[in-house]
């Protein structure tokens, strides 16, 4: 295919499956336009469609609606083969026939590279991901992570315009994880080669990506840089996904520009609105670390139920006296069963629409 | 110790199966195999020294082997295909199957009848090709006759076993080999063939001591008196026409040798290629 495309475009990406004789869309009018070099993830809960959006843009599925460019051609309606993307599967995909250096080599081989490079390239693609003395070793004499770091070689080696990831570190552990998270960084940047990463782990994606799709149900809710997707979600159920874990149900009192005057069960809040609220209930969303101890902006008072030691830092859950749950992460310390006094600051809680209003 | 004990207890669940096996086939087998000696008069291998200088014994083993090799491995090689075709769960992968289940369940006998008919003088399809001026090619009476009722009857057996082992290889792996480029062939010969290649070995072998043992439509729709005078038919003359158990004995042990032989040379040769699991995800 095109080793010079400028965008891809997804265009109304749309597929849906046909379950027991119901209709669903797994992936509903992806509209996405992604610069050549660009690392992008796609985030999003368990069964959000994903993996159907990377199999779709491979050409493993077709799709049920819209287009899929390269600059000026289309491409969804040429086959995987003819695509020329490499595609680290989620469940890997190995060739169980074949060794760990034969997995590799595959693309190349059917790219008819001399035998020579061949067996250079394997190499070094192997030796990239640590695996440079199990080359003899069949897939199924290899750990999961093992198989796992073949997937990615094997998908590498052939230095496709555009690489397709889908989760692929879940089955390392955190050492390994943080080492090839780096690796693929860095092979990214060397190669300029374009990268539609997929994950469900935040941090990846915080960390890896130019820009961030966060996906749910299907729709894509956001794209953004990771700072944005971070601080200022677009919507309650990015919110929630980044770890906005203290979710306040509160009446509209007033509107004021961008800040929204609200009350609450046993509290008062002023919080900036992310999402026009039209409404008379809206949704506030706060993340653990933005409380503080002590007065400030918005001041609650609530009572201690626990306190989690974690490290450097404590987790603390506290209720306010009409039934709401705040989380709360901070060095500090509190005592529990006591009331305290907390606050937060008008800049760090986002006011949503409430849902279904 | 109680491990022990209790890897005895399971080891008593095969006595049924075992005693099963050994009455029915080991005993008989053993019984036939001594029989097939005439350990009594004198020359303890005439049987064997007869049937390979008797002009109508010996020559059984290369007309049955003419007859079943070539026919199974024709029905092999037209199953693959097909099944390949048909991998997908689809309207048409049922319809096919069901079409071909029906002359495993008719039996050779009838299968037979039908041909006779068929293909005979007055049968329709002889008087069709008539009408457009061709002649009767002589489809039946002949290793012809034999060679089209074995394919009929074998083929279904065939291809279903394919079929299953087909559908058993994760489709994730064609397409993985499809997104490094792979063509739909060469998804075929790197990834489906070297996976089935164990499956079809075993295929190959059940098909082949099938059609080697092939009788009812060798002596019905074949000339059982020349040329597929197969090695059953000789077997069967020797024991119900002439009463010479012993020769006849001598008989079926010569043709579970030639069977034994050509299923050892395909197992063999499937001992080269990889045997395991077929798929490619997490284990
Ligand atoms: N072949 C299929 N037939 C019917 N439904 C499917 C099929 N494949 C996926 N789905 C459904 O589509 C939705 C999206 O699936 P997908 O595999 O894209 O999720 P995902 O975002 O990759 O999730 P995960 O993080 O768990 O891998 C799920 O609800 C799933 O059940
Ligand atoms: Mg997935």
């Amino acid at each position: 295919m095109n080793h010079d495309f400028t965008t891809l475009h997804l265009e109304n990406m749309t597929r849906r499956f046909y379950n027991a004789g119901k209709e669903f869309s797994a992936l509903n009018k992806m509209n996405i336009d992604i610069p050549r070099g660009e690392f992008i993830t796609f985030l999003g809960p368990s069964g959000c469609g994903k993996s159907t959006a990377l199999n779709c843009i491979a050409g493993l599925f077709p799709l049920s609606d819209g287009r899929i460019m390269l600059d000026n051609t289309r491409v969804d309606n040429l086959p995987p083969e003819k695509r020329g993307f490499g595609m680290v599967f989620q469940n890997y995909a190995l060739f169980p026939h074949m060794t760990v250096k034969e997995n590799v080599a595959f693309g190349l081989l059917m790219r008819k590279t001399p035998k020579s490079e061949i067996e250079k390239k394997v190499n070094v693609a192997l030796s990239l991901v640590q695996l440079s003395d199990q080359g003899t070793k069949l897939p199924g004499q290899l750990s999961g992570g093992q198989q796992q770091r073949v997937a990615i070689a094997r998908a590498i080696v052939i230095e496709p315009p555009l690489i397709l990831m889908d989760e692929p570190l879940s089955n390392l552990d955190a050492k390994l994880r943080l080492e090839m998270r780096s690796e693929i960084r860095r092979i990214h940047y060397e190669l300029k080669r374009t990268t539609i990463y997929v994950t469900h782990d935040q941090d990846e994606a915080l960390s890896l990506a130019d820009r961030i799709v966060v996906m749910e149900a299907g729709k894509v809710q956001q794209v953004a840089k990771p700072q944005t997707i971070y601080s200022a979600p677009a919507t309650i159920g990015v919110a929630k996904f980044m770890g906005y874990r203290t979710i306040l149900k509160a009446d509209v009192l007033s509107i004021d520009g961008d800040k929204a005057v609200l009350s609450g069960k046993g509290l008062n809040i002023t919080a900036k609105i992310m999402q026009p609220i039209k409404g008379k209930k809206a949704l506030v969303a706060i993340r653990p670390e933005d409380f503080n101890i002590g007065k400030g902006e918005n001041n609650i008072e609530a009572n201690v139920e626990m306190m989690e030691y974690c490290g450097y830092n404590s987790q603390v859950t506290l209720k306010t006296d009409g039934g709401e749950i705040i989380h709360m992460r901070t060095p500090g310390v509190l005592q529990e069963k006591q009331k305290a006094q907390i606050s937060i600051s008008t800049e760090r809680a986002l006011a949503y629409p409430a849902e279904g209003v | 110790m109680k491990h022990f004990l209790a890897y005895n207890k399971a080891m008593l669940l095969l006595v049924p199966a075992t005693a099963f096996i050994f009455i029915v086939f080991v005993y008989p087998f053993i019984y036939g195999f001594l029989w097939s000696f005439n350990f009594l008069e004198g020359d303890w291998l005439a049987n064997y020294k007869s049937f390979f200088s008797r002009g109508d014994m010996y020559p059984t083993i290369l007309v049955t082997l003419k007859l079943s090799l070539p026919v199974t491995i024709f029905n092999v090689l037209l199953a693959i295909p097909i099944a390949f075709a048909l991998r997908q769960k689809s309207r048409y992968q049922k319809m096919v199957t069901t079409i071909l289940v029906v002359p495993i369940t008719l039996g050779a006998v009838l299968l037979a009848e039908g041909m006779l008919t068929y293909f005979g003088p007055k049968g329709w399809f002889i008087q069709a090709i008539a009408i457009l001026g061709i002649d009767d090619p002589k489809l039946i009476h002949n290793a012809t006759g034999v060679i089209i009722s074995l394919v009929i009857s074998g083929f279904p057996f065939i291809f279903l076993l394919v079929l299953s082992y087909i559908t058993g290889i994760d489709p994730g792996l064609p397409r993985a080999a499809a997104t490094l480029g792979a063509s739909p062939w060469e998804q075929f010969r790197y990834i489906y063939l070297p996976l089935l290649t164990p499956g079809i070995a075993m295929a190959f072998c059940l098909a082949f001591v099938q059609a080697f043992s092939v009788y009812p439509s060798a002596v019905l729709l074949g000339s059982p008196a020349g040329p597929t005078r197969v090695i059953s038919i000789a077997a069967y003359e020797t024991a119900f026409e002439r009463y010479d158990y012993s020769m006849a004995s001598a008989v079926a042990m010569i043709m579970g040798f030639v069977q034994l032989i050509v299923v050892a040379i395909v197992l063999k040769l499937r001992g080269l290629f990889y045997r395991g699991p077929v798929t490619g995800g997490k284990g």
